[in-house]
């Protein structure tokens, strides 16, 4: 594989972050700050008929308590507190308080009570309303699976979970002299702006957002999130900073998380054994107002260049908050079903299932007709299957047993992610005195952005590296795109290429022909010119300017996967090693080796860690993470870290990642096509088809438990 | 006497009120002390991002504990030195040799686990005997969760800072802590709300006597949750840890003697040199954090279903001395557990110290803990055995379980079926395993089915009679350094 172009080195914020001293939302001092307590509802489905807020006002030190009635009415589904309680921990009341303890007690002390109605706990209880979406579709599946010599039809379930970054849910909100300014951690920083806007009957000119630095993300912090006009509402009626952390619990019952899934797959192959008929059904878990589309037939079209294709999807709604995009949404359920089908496939065909694959490069996009920009899939395969030995492999199941009894199996799986892109505003200011200022839409969640924007403006400009600002995840430096989707990394990056090349202009014409020493600062103090600024736009292909104005809004204004003339994804493959112990029937990963495909890569170092961050995931995903509804009272059984098992260390053995590095042609001048999602796809289905060489077990649903393979 | 909670806090005695001094540790630090390097990521205890180091004089050296700030009260941290993130490099110029790794070795992302990272190795920096292995940085990170790296970078900066030889302990620290020292019985506040420490076991009944609805607290890992999660109001404490001679650990020609305020890490070792498998389950017992903080008598007084160490300890034929007042008794520890959360305590008795016989050589023990993932983590099912073994048969069998009932449990009657065992004649132990299914009616939750349970307690079972069988222990066992240490006994 080519060098990567892009040295290592350290991230600019790492240093701060081992310090301590970096100020994440809920670190950051306010003279006179209040503190705030939720007070959640008890019952899943109703209307709140009372709340006596008396008791907590005798707590010493509570300063206030707001209800629905402190709250404008709006249309639709509010984010403040309602009196319509739709999900059981929705917000009732909000205690304020002069210290946290005095909030917690207030909050305690709040009484409300309701009429209850009946719910729907669950997709397959009674009342569970299927609501189909648009088909995708492709040529003739229907005719292509009736002339197929081999199928294969299954269904798979993906489990309800929740992000968990480490960072809590939290919102600063403060009001000073009629502006509202609100820090807390979010993806989305204008979005938020705009909807505290409407919540409150702003004019958004009067809200800023910051959310300088992210404690981890995973998409939890997409949308408005449920407490910030509440808590801004507080700052505003009592005229000082109010600070909301949420503890844990709340945070289960009040973020978006990722719903449950259903995928029924059927496949043809032809005599030829060459895959060629698809269709997938898909439907997941939605509450009764919300909106994410079940969008799960964005990757496994482009995966293997199959003409027909025939996918439905629904939403089926019950009685629980809105569901959200958590870390490759739709990609990561999608393809542990697909990936699972096209490894039964292979079995039933007595293929490898690296050879299979590798017998379907995707050219073109199916579904638009238009070309791939690029998709260098086999190379990911074929890489990954020289490091992890793939050859040595049994085709039978079964077939490596330790001494002891313990079971080995070796798996496969791909992934594909879209490449998306937003448009972006950017102001560049070199000064004289050293000094540079980049401003920009995006989120520092982790994924290193900051770190990519430094490495891209270093390449392109000769600027002091130590008094480099770049200012994002501010809504006063810049118009912020919600930095999800992988798409930060290349939206910025055109833009600091945009922005590089208007300064170098810039500074070629006030130069002119004149030849003078030394790099862009020092230049500009040799002919007195205190600064240079320089104000871009770029567009994703084929996006007009309407896109920015969306942007600017805080609306939706990201393109991709189809563009105008082509079609543009990511890629990964996978391998599993996989062992069962014989007497708890304990499944372990001691080894995966990951191969992304994912352009050119920025940043070597980030890079490898989000990849091995997003294999982390995934085998989370695929061995232990589930969030269980209580279908007795509603709301979720296993509310806390201690319950809801994100992987610890022990959990994790040998990752080795590598990248095809190769430049995607069309679809951006820098050639990176977006990580951080891809990262994770196709690789629970890579366990679960090592479990099914180890054991001959195919467990079809996740997290594949132990029980399962008794 | 003393009314205030006193500890060293960047070079000063800070004295705590009874209110303050009821707080988490973690709230009086960012509250109180303006220091939010140190992060909240769960208020529970599991992810680690709270960790700060508490250094106390423990035997007459400096120890550097990393403790979880969120589930301690303030209280707890009296006589030490509060360390956190902020003090590795106070100057932010020189870096700690953890940071120095973490900022090469790309350690961080998001960083919100960061803080807690860190001084979870500055702990093990300080304190761990060189070499450092890789297992041992992994046992150090089991309490510290990362939503983001994968840890690999983590451990390899882990193993970097430690290859560096061990540093001297700032001598002023043993200055300064000895300093502070005293034999003073602690009651901050009054009648109506208090933190209160007594020194003395007479002190203690005493204020069970006056206090009856005070809440008692030893390490605090199970009270603190009742605080931080269930908000309960807990205006009475009574911190047992400083009462003299409650935490000894001794160790007669016959019996291993463990006071109950001893934490689980300080009796690890002893407790662990009984038996390597008793060692590997106190290696999985809970994180590096909760074991600095929680006791043994506190494992066995919550009388949890799925404590790990009752059924280790049943098995193992220990008995639990209970006192109150002056009246002392003691009892087989499988009886204090009467049912579900109710144990045969009386009023204002305390667990005062469990006994354990030295096992002899003919004596063979087997402890699995069953968990979804692998460190940090409650047992889904933890099953102990030790049996006496005459020459190829089972002279005797204790057989105990976690997880399987109300209460940590014996099975009695396949401990009589397993009587007269032939080792060397597998395929007649299936009725006698079986016999464990009809002893057990286990419950179904989250953590595991009831169908799971009762299969992998047969299964461990019968991985215990084939290991003392002679059956090479499986490969998917981690073998510990403990264990390895033992390995040559
Ligand atoms: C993250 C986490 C992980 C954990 N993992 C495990 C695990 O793997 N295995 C496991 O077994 N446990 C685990 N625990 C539970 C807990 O740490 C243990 O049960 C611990 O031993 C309790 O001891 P403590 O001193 O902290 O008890 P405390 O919380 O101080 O007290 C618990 C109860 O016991 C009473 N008590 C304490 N000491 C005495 C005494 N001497 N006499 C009378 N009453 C007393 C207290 O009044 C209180 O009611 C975990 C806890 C956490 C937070
Ligand atoms: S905040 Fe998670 S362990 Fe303390
Ligand atoms: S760096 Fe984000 S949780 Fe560890």
């Amino acid at each position: 594989m080519p060098a990567a172009p892009f040295p290592e080195r350290e991230r600019i914020d790492a240093r701060d972050k081992v310090l301590g001293a970096t100020a994440y939302a809920a670190d950051i001092p306010l003279p006179g700050l209040l503190y705030a307590m939720m007070v959640p509802a008890t019952t899943p489905k109703g209307r709140v008929e009372t709340v006596a807020v008396e008791g907590a006002m005798q707590v010493r030190g509570v300063v206030r308590v707001l209800t629905a009635f402190d709250f404008p009415a709006l249309p639709g589904p509010p984010p403040t507190p309602a009196t319509e309680i739709a999900y059981r921990g929705q917000p009732v009341a909000l205690v304020v308080a002069e210290t946290l303890e005095a909030a917690i007690e207030g909050a305690e002390a709040v009484r409300a009570t309701y009429a209850g109605q009946a719910f729907v706990p669950l997709i397959d209880s009674p009342g569970a309303a299927r609501e189909l979406v648009q088909p995708k579709k492709a040529g003739n599946a229907q005719a292509a699976m009736a002339g197929a010599a081999t199928t294969i039809e299954a269904s798979y379930v993906s489990p309800a979970q929740h992000h968990n970054p480490m960072e809590m849910l939290s919102t600063t909100a403060v009001w000073r002299d009629g502006k509202l300014t609100i820090y807390e951690g979010t993806q989305s920083a204008s979005l938020v702006r705009a909807n505290v806007a409407i919540a409150l009957h702003l004019d958004p000119a009067v809200v800023e957002v910051k959310s300088a630095q992210v404690g981890g993300a995973f998409g939890q912090k997409i949308p408005l999130q449920r407490q910030t006009p509440i808590v801004a509402l507080a700052a505003i009626l009592i005229g000082r900073p109010v600070k909301l952390v949420l503890p844990r619990a709340q945070i289960f019952h009040n973020a978006v998380f990722r719903p449950k899934s259903r995928h029924q797959v059927a496949l043809g192959a032809d005599a030829g054994g060459k895959l060629t008929a698809i269709r997938y059904d898909a439907d997941h878990q939605q509450s009764r107002k919300g909106t994410l589309e079940p969008g799960y037939h964005e990757s496994p079209p482009r995966m293997y260049g199959v003409a027909d294709y025939d996918g439905t999807a629904a939403h089926v709604r019950i009685d629980t908050q809105d569901p959200g995009a958590m870390r490759a949404p739709y990609p990561h359920p999608a393809q542990f079903a697909f990936e699972s089908a096209v490894d039964e496939l292979a079995h039933k065909l007595g293929r490898d299932p690296v050879a299979f694959r590798l017998a379907h490069q995707a050219t073109t996009d199916p579904i638009s007709g238009n070309p791939l920009s690029s998709c260098f899939l086999n190379d990911c395969l074929t890489e990954g299957a020289r490091r992890f030995g793939w050859e040595r492999r049994p085709i039978a199941q079964g077939a490596m047993v330790e001494p002891d009894g313990t079971l080995v199996g070796w798996g496969v799986a791909a992934g594909g992610y879209p490449a998306n892109v937003s448009p972006t505003i950017a102001t560049l200011r070199v000064s004289a005195d050293g000094r540079t200022r980049f401003a920009v839409a995006g989120h520092e969640m982790g994924q290193g952005i900051r770190t990519v924007i430094a490495q891209l403006l270093q390449r392109e400009l000769d600027v002091d590296p130590a008094r480099l600002e770049i200012a994002i995840g501010d809504t006063a430096a810049a118009p912020q795109h919600t930095t999800a989707s992988s798409r930060g990394t290349v939206s910025v990056g055109a833009a600091v290429t945009a922005a590089a090349a208007k300064m170098r202009a810039a500074m070629a014409e006030l130069i002119g022909q004149r030849s003078i020493a030394g790099n862009i600062h020092r230049q500009l103090a040799t002919v007195r010119r205190p600064f240079l600024q320089v104000e871009v736009s770029t567009l994703g292909p084929g996006q007009d300017a309407g896109a920015l104005d969306r942007l600017r809004a805080g609306a939706r204004a990201a393109a991709g996967p189809e563009y105008p003339q082509f079609t543009s994804f990511s890629y990964i493959a996978h391998f599993v090693e996989v062992r069962v112990e014989p007497s708890t029937r304990r499944v372990r990963v001691p080894r995966v080796v990951s191969i992304a495909d994912c352009g050119r890569v920025v940043s070597p170092r980030t890079a490898a860690s989000q990849v091995r961050g997003g294999v982390v995931w995934a085998i989370g995903a695929a061995l232990r993470e589930e969030t269980e509804v209580d279908p007795r009272f509603g709301g979720w059984l296993n509310a806390d870290l201690a319950d809801y098992v994100v992987p610890v260390n022990a959990d994790i053995g040998d990752i080795d990642v590598g990248f095809v590095d190769r430049p995607d042609p069309l679809f951006n001048a820098v050639g990176s096509k977006g990580l951080g999602e891809v990262a994770m796809v196709g690789a629970a289905a890579a366990i679960a088809n090592a479990v099914f060489h180890a054991t001959g077990t195919r467990v079809r649903k996740m997290p594949l438990r132990i029980e399962d393979l008794l | 006497m003393r009314s205030s909670v006193r500890f060293i806090r960047r070079g000063r005695i800070v004295e705590l009120s009874a209110a303050e001094a009821r707080m988490t540790l973690l709230d009086w630090l960012r509250l109180r002390d303006a220091a939010v390097g140190t992060k909240e990521g769960c208020a529970e205890g599991d992810c680690g991002a709270c960790t700060v180091i508490l250094a106390r004089m423990k035997q007459g050296r400096v120890v550097h504990e990393p403790v979880n700030a969120c589930i301690l009260l303030a209280g707890q941290a009296d006589g030490a030195e509060v360390l956190t993130v902020e003090d590795l490099s106070p100057t932010g110029a020189v870096h700690h040799p953890v940071q120095d790794a973490m900022l090469r070795l790309h350690g961080s992302q998001c960083g919100f686990c960061t803080p807690g990272i860190v001084m979870s190795l500055a702990a093990m920096h300080q304190d761990a005997p060189r070499p450092v292995s890789r297992q041992a940085v992994c046992d150090q990170l089991a309490g510290n969760l990362c939503r983001c790296t994968g840890y690999r970078p983590i451990v390899e900066a882990a193993l970097e800072a430690c290859a560096a030889p061990q540093p001297e302990v700032p001598a002023a620290r043993g200055v300064a802590l000895t300093a502070l020292r005293d034999e003073a019985a602690i009651f901050a506040g009054n009648d109506a709300a208090f933190f209160a420490a007594p020194r003395r076991e007479a002190e203690l009944f005493d204020l069970l006597a006056r206090y009856p609805d005070a809440l008692v607290v030893a390490g605090a890992t199970d009270a603190g949750l009742w605080l931080t999660k269930a908000l309960i109001a807990a205006p009475r404490v009574i911190w047992l840890a400083r009462v003299e001679g409650l935490d000894r650990i001794e160790r007669t020609r016959t019996a291993l003697s463990i006071g109950a305020t001893a934490t689980v890490a300080d009796a690890a070792r002893e407790l662990g040199s009984l038996a390597p498998d008793l060692a590997e389950v106190i290696r999985r017992f809970g994180s590096t954090q909760v074991r600095a903080s929680a006791t043994v008598g506190g494992n066995i007084a919550n009388a949890s279903p799925i404590g790990d160490l009752a059924p280790c300890l049943i098995a193992l034929g220990a008995t639990l001395e209970l006192a109150a007042g002056n009246a002392t008794r003691t009892l087989p520890l499988e009886d204090f557990f009467v049912a579900y959360k109710k144990q045969d305590r009386r009023p204002g008795e305390i667990v005062r110290r469990i006994s354990v016989p030295l096992p002899d050589v003919a004596m063979q023990f087997r402890a699995f803990k069953i968990t979804k993932r692998m460190d940090e983590d409650i047992s889904a099912v933890l099953g102990a055995f030790a049996f006496q073994v005459d020459g190829r048969r089972i002279a005797s069998a204790r057989v105990a379980f976690g997880g399987m009932a109300g209460i940590p449990a014996r099975a009695r009657t396949t401990e009589q079926r397993l009587l007269g065992l032939d080792l060397d004649a597998p395929p007649t132990w299936p009725p006698l395993l079986d016999c464990l299914a009809a002893e057990f009616k286990p419950l179904s939750d989250h953590r595991a089915s009831a169908e799971y349970r009762s299969l992998v307690a047969r299964n461990l079972l019968h991985k215990a009679l084939l290991e003392i069988a002679g059956a090479p222990l499986s490969s998917t066992r981690i073998v510990t350094h403990v264990e390895a240490a033992h390995a040559g006994e």
